[in-house]
């Protein structure tokens, strides 16, 4: 109930109206967050792939050190940016189960991320020889979750 | 592995069909559906407009079109607003949801496609 009453006056803020009121202004917000999206997702699955042991060429710190930034910016752009979207269609999407899955997703890809670096940030300079079975895990439930969450994202619109 | 992926996408698209909206799929296109008559208001905002109409002694939620298109299509604000008579085309939810996803309106004699 007081959620419910937090979606409906974060619906009818000036904000809200804002982002939903503009010819442009929705469009817009809507397109950062497909950038922020893709460079999230197009980081992570690709130092993922490089954590399990694809294009051994480069090594996983220079990798780590190339993407991460990439990750952390498409985070900065594109949760602000679905905030906003959330906002504009507060009540509705409130009651939308697969916006809940895909959040709930996003935290446990973020925390998963904050722990893979904390365990094995120091290894990434001589991956190959200190690779873990646990750090591979969490690499293949890192491209699980990051695919399923713009998986869900577009269905959140048709569902 | 792909199992577990298909499993898991498959998964969270039944969790949420219960809240089911939006997308041309979701209306039976077999049917066109002629509405004729006053405006009884209008939700003037993205993804889409909506605007209220009656049709057989109910309320029916007529969803147009983000509002860059049609503006960019001619189709204006005050052509629409509460008390205007607009006549729509379009189909109806399957699922017996009131709503109608407009194919094209006709407003101030204008015919503009919203697809």
């Amino acid at each position: 109930m007081q959620a419910a009453l937090w979606a409906q006056a974060l619906q009818d803020s000036s904000f809200a109206a804002a982002i939903r009121g503009g010819a442009y202004v929705y469009p817009f917000v809507n397109i950062l967050h497909v950038l922020g999206v893709g460079l999230i997702v197009g980081s992570i699955l690709a130092l993922d792939f490089r954590i399990l042991g694809f294009a051994r060429s480069v090594s996983a710190e220079g990798a780590s050190q190339l993407l991460t930034p990439f990750a952390v910016v498409g985070l900065a752009i594109a949760i602000p940016s679905g905030f906003a979207l959330y906002a504009s269609d507060a009540v509705s999407l409130s009651q939308n189960n697969v916006m809940w899955t895909k959040l709930v997703l996003i935290a446990v890809g973020i925390g998963n991320a904050v722990l893979f670096r904390k365990l094995w940030n120091s290894r990434l300079a001589d991956w190959e020889r200190n690779a873990t079975a646990l750090a591979r895990s969490q690499a293949i439930l890192s491209i699980l979750i990051w695919i399923s969450v713009p998986v869900l994202g577009r269905l959140v619109a048709y569902l | 592995m792909k199992q577990w992926i298909f499993g898991m996408i498959g998964a969270f698209a039944l969790a949420g069909i219960a809240a089911a909206h939006h997308g041309w799929g979701s209306y039976d296109d077999t049917k066109l559906i002629k509405v004729e008559g006053p405006v009884l208001s209008l939700k003037y905002q993205n993804p889409h407009a909506e605007i209220f109409m009656n049709r057989d002694g109910k309320k029916w939620e007529i969803v147009l079109a983000p509002l860059s298109r049609m503006e960019s299509r001619g189709l204006k604000r005050e052509d629409i607003e509460a008390g205007k008579m607009v006549t729509i085309e379009g189909y109806a939810r399957k699922d017996g949801t009131p709503e109608i996803r407009a194919e094209r309106i006709i407003a101030n004699g204008k015919t503009v496609e919203l697809r």
